[in-house]
C-alpha cells in the first residue's frame, strides 16, 4: 500500500533528522553487540560447548535476534509510547484519520540504534556462513518473523493500559525479559521452562527455532516459526482492538 | 551534612516506588534462573551461581542517575538547581546512593533466597565478607553514573556512551562469568582497569574467600573512588563554566 | 437537503471509578470498584447546515469536547443519534474521516522533527489524494495561509502561531466538508489569534465547508462564526445567531468619553461609571432605562467632548449572563 510506504519513509526521515544522534546511536549499538559477542566467544573458548551448543550457535542466535530486534525498533519504535498515549487520550488524533490506529502509533517513531543491531545481525549471519543463497531467505524470514513477535509482545503489554492505566514501565520490563531469554544457549533449558519459552514467552520462536532451521531446514520448523509469528500478531491486534473499543466508550473521564 | 539528609529523603522516596523495585527483583530472579541452569549444564560449582547473584545484585540496584542528570541538563532545570546553596552534583549523588541503597536492600533478600533455592546450598562464607565491599563498589557505580550524566553538557545524548561503558563494565568486571573464564593475559589486563575491582574483585569471594584478596580489593576500590571523586569535581567545575558561558 | 451535522438527544455518560477511602474502602475497591455516573452530555439537539460556521461555547467540563469527539467518531455515545454528512460517526469512522478535518489545539498531527512539507506529503497518502489534486490544493492553502517560507523548517523550530497555521493547512489539504476545531487559538498572542480566525473564516467561505469550533475564547466565536451554541452542564442552553445574542441578552452599551474637563458627573437612571481617569470616563448604559441619545446629550451639556465611543459589551459578559440565567 502506498500509504504504508509513505508512513515508514516519513518515520525514517524523522529519525535521520537528528543526524548526530543517529550515527552515535547506530554505531555504538553495533559496538555494544560486538563486546557482548566477544564475551561469549571467550566463554566458549574456555568451556568448549554447553551440552552440544557451540560458539557458532551463539553467533547465529545473536544474528537472528539482533536482526529481528533491529527491524522492530527501526520500523516500530512508536509502540513504546502506546501506553502513555492510551492513558493520556493521545489516540484521538489517530482516530480522526482514515487509517488504522495501531499502525499509525507503532510507525510514529524510529530508534536509530536499531540500525546498529541490524548491521550487527547481517555481519553475524555472514560470519556464521548463512548469507549463502541457500540460507539467505531463511535469514530474512526469521528476522522478519522475529520482529513481528517482538512488536506484538510489546503491543500486548502496552495495550493493557486500556484497562490498567499507564503500563509503560511494566511493558519495558517485559521487553527486556523477552530479549534476555532469547540470547542464551537453548540446551540449558529443560522441562517446564522450555515449554514456557514456546508459549507465554516466545523467546523460543525468536531465537531457538530459527537457529535450528538454519542448521537443518525442515518445513515443519518453518511453519512453526511463521505460525507463531502470525498467532502473536493476531493476538496483539485482537487485544488492541478490544481495548480501543473500551477507549472509545470513554471509560476514562475525558 | 546536608547530603546525608538528602540521601535519607531519597531512600524514603524509593521505599514508595516499590513497583520499580519489584520489576528489578523479577528480572533478577529470571537472570539467576538462567545462569544457574547454565552453570549446572557445565557442571560448574554452585558458588558460581552465588557469584552471579552478587554481581547482578549490585548492577540491578543501580539507579539510572545518568539519565536523570541528562534530563535535567536537557530541560534546563539544572540552571535553577545550581542556584541553590547545596551543590547540585553531590545532591544528585546523595539521592542516587540513597535510593539505590534501598533497592539494594529490597532486592537483596529476593536474590539471596533465589540463589539458595536454585543451588540447594546456603550462601558460602565469602558472601558475608563481600557485603561491605559490595556497598563501597555500589557507591563508586553511582559516581560513574554521575560522571556519564554530566557528559550531557558536551555530548547531549549520553545513552550511547552509557551503553559502551556498561558493556565494558560487564565484560571487564565479570558480570555474568567470573574473570577466571578469560585467558590469562586478559585477566591480568582487566586488573588495570577500574572495572575488575568493581565486581569481580569482591564477588569472587563467593568461590574463593581469601581475606587478602578482600583487603586488596578494598584498597583498589578506595583508590579508584578517590580518583573518581577528583575527576567528578573537575568535570563539574568545567560544566559550571559551560553553564556560565551559555547561560543555561 | 440534509444537514451537514444532525444531532438528536445525544447523550454521554461516563462511569468514573471512585477512589477508595480508608481501609474498608480499599477492600471494597478490590472486589467491586464503586463507580459514579457522570453525565457529560445530556440530551443535546441541534442541526448545522452545510457552509455554516458554528461556535460551541461553554465553561470547562460543559461537554463541548465530548460532543465534538462523538461527532468526529472518537467517542461512542451512551444514547441518541448523530449524523455527520450522512454518516454515523462512531460506526463509520474511516469513511467519515476522509471528509472531515480536525484541529485539536493541544495536540499536533505534524511530525515534530520534520518540516511541515513532509507531513503534508504523508497526508496526501493518508487521504488517498492523487498527486495533481494534492499539489494544487497545497499551493492554494500555502498561499492563503502565508506559510510558504515555513514549509522547510522543522516544526519544532516554529513559533506556536506559525505551527498553528501549518496545522490548519494540514487539516484542510484533503478538502474536508466539515472542519472540527477544538481550542485552535489556545496559547496564541492577540495578533496570531486574529490572523488564524480570519483565515479560518475566509477559507470556509471560499470552500463552502462547515465549521464547528469549540473555544473558551469568545473572540474566536465572534470573528469566525455566525451562530453560537451555548452548552453548560451537558445541556444546550442556547442556539442562536451571534447577532441575536447581543440584541436579546444585554441591553447595555459601553460609552467611552474623552472630555475637555478633567472630570464630569452624569446622573442618569441606568448609567453607571465604570472607569475614570483625567479627561476620560467610561460608562455602562442600560439602554432600557436611558437611550444612548440621552446620554450623549447629557454629556454634551456637561462638557466639550473630544471623542466619543459607543460599543457593545465584551462577549464574555454576554456569555456569563447566559450561564447565570440558566442556574
Amino acid at each position: 500500500m502506498r500509504y504504508l510506504g509513505a508512513l515508514l519513509l516519513t518515520n525514517l526521515k524523522a529519525s535521520v533528522a537528528l543526524r548526530g544522534a543517529f550515527w552515535a546511536r547506530a554505531v555504538f549499538m553495533a559496538l555494544n553487540n560486538v563486546i557482548m559477542l566477544v564475551l561469549w566467544l571467550l566463554f566458549f573458548r574456555h568451556y568448549g560447548d554447553v551440552r552440544g551448543w557451540r560458539a557458532v550457535d551463539t553467533v547465529t542466535i545473536y544474528a537472528v535476534a539482533a536482526s529481528a530486534f533491529g527491524i522492530a525498533v527501526v520500523l516500530g519504535h512508536g509502540v513504546n509510547d502506546l501506553a502513555r498515549r492510551i492513558h493520556e487520550g493521545g489516540l484521538d488524533a489517530f482516530l480522526t484519520q482514515p487509517k488504522d490506529v495501531l499502525l499509525q502509533c507503532v510507525a510514529s517513531k524510529s530508534e536509530a540504534s536499531g540500525w546498529g543491531d541490524l548491521f550487527s545481525g547481517v555481519v553475524l549471519f555472514a560470519v556464521a556462513g548463512f548469507l549463502a543463497p541457500a540460507t539467505l531467505p531463511i535469514c530474512l524470514v526469521t528476522a522478519v518473523s522475529g520482529a513481528a513477535i517482538f512488536l506484538s509482545w510489546n503491543v500486548m503489554f502496552h495495550s493493557l493500559a486500556f484497562w490498567l492505566g499507564d503500563t509503560t514501565s511494566v511493558s519495558r520490563q517485559a521487553w527486556h525479559f523477552l530479549i534476555l531469554f532469547s540470547l542464551y544457549p537453548s540446551t540449558i533449558f529443560g522441562g517446564w521452562l522450555k515449554l514456557l519459552l514456546f508459549t507465554a514467552l516466545p523467546a523460543g520462536f525468536i531465537g531457538y527455532l530459527p537457529v535450528d532451521l538454519l542448521h537443518r531446514f525442515s518445513w515443519g520448523t518453518l511453519l512453526a516459526v511463521l505460525g507463531a509469528a502470525a498467532a502473536y500478531v493476531a493476538l496483539a491486534a485482537l487485544v488492541f482492538r478490544l481495548g480501543l473499543r473500551r477507549y472509545q466508550s470513554g471509560s476514562r473521564f475525558a | 551534612m546536608k547530603q546525608i539528609a538528602i540521601a535519607a529523603l531519597a531512600a524514603r522516596h524509593a521505599l514508595h516506588a516499590r513497583g520499580e523495585a519489584l520489576a528489578r527483583a523479577v528480572f533478577y530472579l529470571a537472570i539467576l534462573l538462567i545462569l544457574s541452569r547454565l552453570w549446572h549444564a557445565l557442571g560448574a560449582p554452585s558458588s558460581y551461581v552465588w557469584y552471579v547473584a552478587l554481581t547482578e545484585w549490585v548492577v540491578l540496584a543501580m539507579p539510572l542517575l545518568s539519565l536523570d542528570i541528562e534530563d535535567d541538563i536537557r530541560r534546563g532545570d539544572i540552571a535553577y538547581r545550581i542556584a541553590r546553596p547545596v551543590s547540585y552534583l553531590w545532591t544528585k549523588v546523595a539521592e542516587g546512593f540513597g535510593s539505590g541503597l534501598v533497592r539494594l536492600f529490597l532486592i537483596g533478600g529476593a536474590g539471596g533466597a533465589a540463589a539458595w533455592i536454585l543451588t540447594g546450598t546456603p550462601p558460602p562464607r565469602g558472601v558475608l565478607l563481600s557485603l561491605p565491599l559490595a556497598t563501597l563498589s555500589f557507591f563508586l557505580l553511582v559516581l560513574w553514573q554521575a560522571a556519564i550524566g554530566l557528559m550531557a553538557f558536551w555530548i547531549g545524548d549520553t545513552q550511547p556512551l552509557f551503553w559502551i561503558w556498561q558493556k565494558l563494565f560487564f565484560f571487564l568486571g565479570g558480570l555474568l562469568f567470573p574473570l577466571e573464564v578469560y585467558p590469562e593475559w586478559l585477566q591480568r589486563a582487566a586488573q588495570f582497569t577500574p572495572f575488575a575491582p568493581l565486581l569481580h574483585g569482591w564477588a569472587r569471594l563467593a568461590f574463593a574467600p581469601d581475606p587478602a584478596v578482600a583487603a586488596r580489593t578494598a584498597l583498589l576500590l578506595l583508590g579508584w573512588g578517590v580518583a573518581l571523586v577528583a575527576f567528578l569535581s573537575w568535570l563539574y567545575r568545567r560544566a559550571l563554566a559551560v553553564l556560565d558561558v551559555n547561560g543555561g | 437537503m440534509s444537514g451537514a451535522i444532525e444531532v438528536e438527544s445525544l447523550r454521554k455518560v461516563f462511569r468514573v471509578r471512585e477512589r477508595p477511602k480508608g481501609f474498608r474502602g480499599a477492600l471494597r475497591y478490590l472486589v467491586r470498584p464503586p463507580t459514579r455516573d457522570v453525565v457529560a452530555v445530556d440530551g443535546v439537539r441541534f442541526r448545522i447546515e452545510p457552509g455554516e460556521r458554528v461556535a460551541f461555547v461553554g465553561p470547562n467540563g460543559a461537554g463541548k469536547s465530548t460532543t465534538i469527539k462523538m461527532l468526529a467518531g472518537i467517542l461512542h455515545p451512551t444514547g441518541g443519534i448523530a449524523r455527520v454528512l450522512g454518516f454515523v460517526p462512531w460506526a463509520e469512522r474511516k469513511r467519515l474521516a476522509y471528509r472531515i478535518g480536525t484541529v485539536f489545539g493541544q495536540r499536533t498531527q505534524l511530525w515534530y522533527h520534520l518540516p511541515a512539507r513532509d507531513t503534508f506529503a504523508l497526508l496526501a497518502r493518508v487521504y488517498d489524494q492523487d498527486d495533481a489534486t494534492h499539489a494544487r490544493r497545497r499551493a492554494e492553502l500555502v498561499e492563503a495561509f502565508g506559510v510558504g517560507r515555513l514549509l522547510d523548517t522543522p516544526v519544532r523550530q516554529l513559533s506556536l502561531g506559525e505551527r498553528m497555521r501549518c496545522e490548519i493547512v494540514a487539516s484542510l489539504l484533503h478538502a474536508p466538508h466539515v472542519l472540527f476545531l477544538d481550542e485552535p487559538t489556545i496559547g496564541l498572542d492577540v495578533t496570531a489569534k486574529a490572523v488564524i480566525r480570519d483565515l479560518v473564516r475566509d477559507t470556509s467561505r471560499r470552500d463552502g465547508s462547515t465549521v464547528l469550533l469549540t473555544s473558551h475564547d469568545t473572540g474566536d466565536m465572534e470573528r469566525v462564526c455566525d451562530r453560537v451554541l451555548v452548552i453548560h452542564n451537558g445541556r444546550l442552553l442556547l442556539d442562536r445567531p451571534i447577532a441575536d445574542l447581543r440584541r436579546t441578552y444585554i441591553r447595555r452599551k459601553v460609552v467611552t468619553l474623552l472630555t475637555a474637563d478633567e472630570r464630569i458627573a452624569l446622573a442618569l437612571p441606568g448609567v453607571t461609571v465604570t472607569e475614570t481617569a483625567p479627561h476620560r470616563t467610561v460608562l455602562e448604559v442600560d439602554v432600557d432605562k436611558t437611550p444612548i441619545e440621552a446620554v450623549v446629550q447629557a454629556a454634551l451639556r456637561a462638557t466639550r467632548l473630544r471623542d466619543l465611543t459607543v460599543e457593545d459589551p465584551p462577549m464574555e459578559e454576554i456569555v456569563q449572563a447566559i450561564y447565570a440565567s440558566a442556574r
